[in-house]
């Protein structure tokens, strides 16, 4: 249902854009998205504007195995090993989520599989008690229109 | 890398903004969207600005800084500053 709402939407966006003469196309596999969240999601290049990669989100949550008991004992080392990729410069920002469901960091890596290969080093991901979800983001390109809308 | 840029705006007449801000805020959003700027702030007053820039080095923040019509004219001048991680915090995990 959820998705049938979200196709209807996505229609009445390329509509209304199309009659704007605004290019959409579905970008399908532009981002190399990985994670479960990431199968049928919507993709619109609705500004027609490509960006480069300049951040990734990583959303770290704990896999149905992890207990306190079971991460407790990890998490000294795993504090250490995540100040250590702060202090190279990797994390950007780092967050815990409220709901106690994990973590949120913000990585100064522009390459999905680099960003993989240093949080899956740390000792909660060896123990496989949390995975991450790694979201590639740039700039915000719709913004690109103020450009070409303002005066030369 | 990362450097903070911190830019001094000399007064400008009304004939100055006139000109030179429609070409500085467009050129300025290139930069955003370019991927060299990650946030952009106006300093209290209209002193000036203030830039936290990814870079590869200090001269290409410099050689952006310096193309922005403000800069051309020498009315936005820029001190920059390399930036990185908060190093002592290294001292809680030996």
């Amino acid at each position: 249902m959820k998705r049938q709402i979200l196709r209807h939407l996505a229609g009445i966006a390329c509509l209304s854009l199309g009659i704007a003469g605004v290019r959409v196309a579905p970008v399908a596999a532009q981002t190399a998205n990985s994670g479960a969240a990431s199968s049928g999601q919507v993709r619109l290049n609705v500004s027609g504007a490509t960006v480069s990669t300049t951040k990734m989100l990583a959303i770290g949550r704990w896999t149905p195995k992890a207990t306190v008991a079971g991460v407790r004992p990890i998490l000294p080392a795993e504090v250490r090993d995540t100040v250590r990729l702060y202090l190279d410069g990797v994390i950007d920002q780092w967050f815990v989520q409220q709901d106690n469901s994990g973590v949120v960091f913000l990585l100064n890596v522009t390459e999905i599989d680099k960003a993989r290969e240093r949080l899956e080093k740390l000792p909660l991901g060896q123990a496989g008690l949390m995975e991450f979800e790694l979201t590639p983001l740039g700039p915000i390109s719709p913004l690109g229109s103020l450009i070409a809308a303002s005066p030369k | 890398m990362k450097v903070m840029a911190i830019g001094t705006l000399e007064p400008l007449t009304p004939e100055q903004r006139q000109e030179f801000l429609p070409k500085e805020v467009p050129a300025t959003l290139q930069i955003y969207l370019d991927g060299k700027m990650e946030q952009f702030w106006l300093r209290d007053k209209d002193a000036g600005v203030i830039f936290l820039m990814t870079v590869n080095s200090i001269e290409e923040a410099d050689k952006i800084l310096k193309a922005l019509p403000l800069g051309r004219a020498g009315l936005l001048n820029f001190e920059l500053m390399p930036i990185g991680p908060l190093s002592p915090l290294g001292m809680l995990i030996k």
